[in-house]
């Protein structure tokens, strides 16, 4: 295996990482987090009067 | 990748290069039982935890399978993989380090990515934030390692290809 293909494997594993990178924090950023579940139990219970 | 790692270092040491190639399918499955549970179970939970009458329930399932739920077994999973991707990270950094200086910038930062990424299964392990917050900045260090690598092996191609011209120039010139 040549330096130039472990190169551009190199660098194509670096973009596949970047794109994940974005992807991670954008999921991370936009998904409804921990606390906004909690909340929505919080809404529900108000609601309905039963759950935890 | 790593397996361009393993032919361009088993001649420094075999036995640590094939040492550190086996650990890359272990964090292959690991992460993809992991990815994969978030994209099939995960929706579904979240549905079940929408309805009041199984919330409860899912609130429990949900706190085991959501990888971002922290003490939930993808996350340790995930932590778990990552360590064992560290493992390849630490000992290729450490051969790169060794079979040229080109590389040793690349080699160090690639085996900190892997110490990282053992510190941050001790934080899951320990409960702590701070040590887990080391994962992405394990990702990022190997990110920047492994461009610098993939930069300074396409610059050793082009060094090797230049010097074999000179090379067949000079016995010509002979």
């Amino acid at each position: 295996m040549s330096t130039r293909t472990i190169g551009i494997i190199t660098l194509f594993t670096a973009t596949l990482t970047t794109l994940w990178g974005v992807m991670f924090l954008y999921t991370t950023l936009s998904a409804p987090t921990i606390q906004t579940l909690a909340d929505q139990v919080s809404a529900i219970e108000r609601q309905y009067g039963f759950f935890c | 990748m790593f397996a361009g790692y393993y032919a361009y270092c088993k001649e420094v040491d075999p036995l640590w290069a094939v040492i550190a190639l086996v650990f890359v399918p272990i964090y292959a499955v690991g992460n993809l039982v992991v990815y994969l549970s978030q994209v099939f179970v995960v929706p579904g939970l979240l549905d079940l935890f929408h309805t009041p009458e199984t919330a409860a329930v899912a609130e429990v399932i949900l706190g085991l399978t959501l990888h971002t739920w922290i003490g939930s077994i993808t996350g340790f999973v995930n932590g778990l993989a990552y360590a064992a991707l560290g493992m390849p990270s630490i000992i290729f950094g450490v051969l790169l380090y060794q079979k040229a200086h080109a590389h040793r910038p690349g080699g160090v930062l690639l085996a900190a990515s892997g110490v990282l990424s053992i510190i941050a299964l001790l934080g899951t392990g320990l409960g702590s934030s701070m040590l887990m917050f080391m994962s992405p900045v394990s990702g990022f260090v190997f990110l920047v390692g492994i461009s610098i690598l993939g930069v300074r092996f396409l610059q050793s191609f082009h060094k090797e290809t230049i010097s074999l011209s000179l090379d067949a120039a000079g016995t010509a010139g002979e």
